[in-house]
């Protein structure tokens, strides 16, 4: 072998080893920007929570992007990363309202300038919007996503999940595998059964008992599955040790479970309360807060590891029974109010109760008897760093000061003679709060808000 | 190993003139007498050169071996399994490459860490020499009067050229890409032409020490006239090769992946690289030069 072909290999073998030198140090996106809310509840603990503000003192619709998506039946989940809003279908809520109603182009991924409101790119063929992960493996993360090949009726085994360029663009597909996508459940919350932690998306597809999938979201490929020995609504939360399980049963109460993000069981316990309503719960700083609510709303705390009870604090609030939690470093946060099925014949006797717990002792810090008048079903609860945010029917947004439970302004819509709502439209969804903005799905348009 | 100093003809087809397979063929042989004498041509290579299964099971695990890496780094991958395609269809190759097993999407590259990029390049640029070197052997072994594994180095460069425009050449045809029955059997009908039409070119490029183009333009001319009888050899190992890559189940096609990349490389790519060989020595036996 010549002098020159030895050369060649040492140049090859150093350039093999470089490289795996260099895939020793990959960069990491596994972190994201305060401002960026990059799961549908704020993060992968469902804290509804950003450590930057939102509008404080008043606020004005600052722009409005509408889509093609007539019928407010189109439930979307938005998140928002690196100054981009991504706004898609939340097939998870979808599947429960009139599918065959749908109008209009509902099937995309799009991202919008979150500064101007203009769409920045459009990704077809997208049914279902999960979030936007961390990687290791690609420098502005992963939007995951899913993709129903066949049409109604729906097919598990035709069912995609995908992984997207957070850029969109043409050939904006980085993985796309064949499995069953996320389901959801009569009364969930885009979400929840559903969380992204340490390049790790966890998430329940349907089936009973409930089980969860862990897939990795650099390359999609899956981790491990766990079937539980629980029947019922899954809830999943997660942090960068652990994932929890929580799992509403009908009527035998619920159960909570603790993995290990390999997979291996930690923990679990029962939770004896009957409620007619899925209860609400978030992860932070490695406590688990519940909001349940029957006879009286029940917010308990419980450590992470062990599952063990920390705290419990219950009020008496007949009659209502549709909770929202949110979890700031110091606060819980819980609005509590009617179901629409609790309205029908009913003259609105119970107001909506707004309470601020401190997140260490469970202590009642305050509370607020919110006056939303015919707005009064929430929809939707997140908090910024010092105001905090309710999104209800017909189209009002409320805020209040996080510190003491003080309204701070409120936009309220008025039907036009049109019947359509003003400056809001008909249902506020998934609040997002990042950088001095609120920003909301009214049905059809995404909106923003900010401080004149 | 490489023998340069054999003695070498570059006289197109001389080669083929002794061959068991190609002298055989008479010029008023029928389309059926071609036929079988490729079959007979096909086991008498494979039974005198049982070792060329040891070169392509090293192949095989080298493509096992670029899988799992690229794996290891999480670099996507779309596995190929054959329910996503239905019971019949066929994986066609220009190369003996053995069956498909993953291949990454169009936008499986846009943001990857310039590092995973890397490992990208080096592990195809790896399987590309393997191809090359296990194809060069299988042409240059099997070819009467030769000396030693391997080809003479400069004959290797342009196989290696070969290889790399085919497999650019051929990812249209990767799983996935295309969509509809009437585009993707109307493209199947073009691919399978071209391929009968130019899968001798790495033959003769080895055997005869043709160039690159030399060695693709008198492939298109020698197989003017013989192409129809390799259709059906080539649509055969198309469907193979396919089914090869449901085998066991695509629920399991993680852990089966490399197993199926030395197993199916060894017997499906040894396989048609020998069907290369008999191809062209029938080809080269049976078409006259004209002269110039």
């Amino acid at each position: 072998m010549s002098r020159l072909s030895r050369r060649s290999l040492l140049v090859g073998a150093g350039g093999i080893l470089g490289s795996g030198a260099g895939c020793l140090s990959l960069p990491d996106r596994s972190t994201f920007e305060p401002a960026d809310w990059p799961q549908v509840q704020a993060d992968a603990g469902k804290t509804n929570y950003s450590s930057t503000p939102g509008p404080v003192a008043d606020a004005e619709v600052a722009w409005r992007q509408p889509f093609d998506a007539l019928d407010t039946g189109f439930y979307a989940s938005l998140f928002l990363v690196d100054g981009t809003v991504y706004v898609g279908s939340n097939a998870v809520r979808r599947s429960y309202f009139s599918p065959a109603g749908f109008t209009g182009d509902i099937g995309a991924l799009y991202g919008v300038d979150a500064t101007s409101g203009d769409i920045q790119f459009r990704v077809p063929n997208v049914d279902a919007v999960y979030g936007v992960a961390g990687t290791r493996t690609y420098t502005d993360g992963v939007v995951l996503a899913g993709q129903t090949e066949g049409g109604a009726p729906r097919r598990h085994d035709e069912d995609r999940t995908l992984g997207l360029n957070p850029s969109g663009g043409v050939a904006a597909q980085r993985w796309n595998v064949q499995r069953p996508a996320p389901h959801g459940w009569r009364g969930a919350r885009p979400g929840d059964s559903i969380t992204v932690a340490d390049g790790t998306w966890f998430y329940c597809p349907s089936g009973e008992p409930a089980t969860v999938r862990a897939v990795d979201v650099d390359d999609g490929r899956k981790r491990w599955t766990r079937r539980l020995d629980a029947t019922g609504r899954p809830t999943l939360l997660a942090d960068s040790e652990r994932v929890v399980v929580a799992v509403d049963g009908d009527d035998e109460g619920a159960t909570l479970h603790v993995f290990d993000h390999d997979g291996t069981t930690v923990e679990r316990i029962d939770v004896q309360d009957s409620t007619d309503a899925p209860a609400q719960l978030a992860l932070r700083d490695g406590s688990i807060t519940r909001v349940s609510v029957a006879e009286q709303v029940r917010v308990t705390s419980h450590d992470a590891q062990t599952l063990g009870q920390t705290w419990q604090e219950t009020l008496n609030v007949d009659g209502r029974s549709n909770a929202h939690l949110a979890v700031s470093p110091e606060y819980v946060v819980a609005v509590v109010g009617q179901r629409r099925d609790e309205t029908l014949g009913n003259e609105w006797e119970y107001p909506t109760i707004l309470l601020g717990l401190d997140r260490e002792s469970g202590e009642l810090r305050w509370r607020t008897d919110m006056e939303i008048g015919e707005t009064r079903i929430v929809r939707t609860l997140a908090i910024g760093n010092r105001t905090v945010y309710v999104g209800t029917e017909r189209g009002s947004v409320l805020a209040f000061a996080l510190a003491d439970g003080t309204e701070r302004w409120r936009i309220e819509s008025e039907r036009t003679v049109s019947d359509d709502f003003e400056p809001i439209g008909e249902l506020v969804e998934s609040l997002v709060v990042g950088d001095g903005r609120v920003y909301l799905w009214d049905g059809s348009s995404l909106i923003a808000l900010e401080e004149p | 190993m490489t023998s340069e100093g054999t003695a070498q003809t570059d006289a197109a087809g001389a080669q083929s003139a002794d061959s068991t397979v190609g002298s055989a063929i008479q010029e008023d042989d029928s389309s059926e007498a071609l036929f079988d004498s490729v079959v007979s041509g096909y086991w008498d290579v494979l039974s005198g050169h049982p070792a060329l299964f040891v070169v392509f099971a090293l192949f095989g695990a080298v493509r096992a071996g670029v899988y799992v890496v690229r794996s290891a780094v999480e670099i996507p991958q779309h596995d190929v399994s054959v329910p996503l395609q239905g019971t019949f269809s066929v994986d066609l190759a220009l190369l003996p490459t053995g069956p498909s097993l993953a291949h990454p999407l169009p936008g499986t590259f846009r943001g990857l860490v310039p590092e995973l990029l890397a490992v990208y390049a080096l592990t195809t640029v790896a399987w590309l020499l393997a191809l090359t070197l296990a194809v060069g052997v299988v042409a240059w072994r099997t070819a009467p009067g030769t000396d030693g594994w391997l080809p003479p180095r400069r004959r290797l460069a342009h196989l290696g050229g070969f290889v790399v425009v085919a497999q650019i050449l051929t990812i249209p045809l990767l799983d996935g890409f295309l969509s509809g029955f009437v585009l993707t059997t109307i493209l199947t009908l073009v691919a399978v032409y071209l391929i009968t039409r130019l899968f001798i070119a790495p033959v003769t490029i080895v055997r005869d020490g043709r160039g690159l183009r030399s060695g693709i333009a008198w492939s298109w001319r020698a197989t003017r006239q013989t192409w129809p009888l390799f259709v059906v050899f080539v649509l055969a190992f198309g469907l193979v090769r396919y089914w090869i890559t449901g085998i066991p189940l695509s629920l399991v096609v993680d852990a089966t992946v490399p197993v199926r990349a030395s197993v199916g490389t060894a017997l499906v790519g040894s396989a048609y690289a020998v069907l290369l060989c008999v191809a062209y020595d029938i080809v080269a036996t049976n078409y006259d030069e004209p002269s110039r």
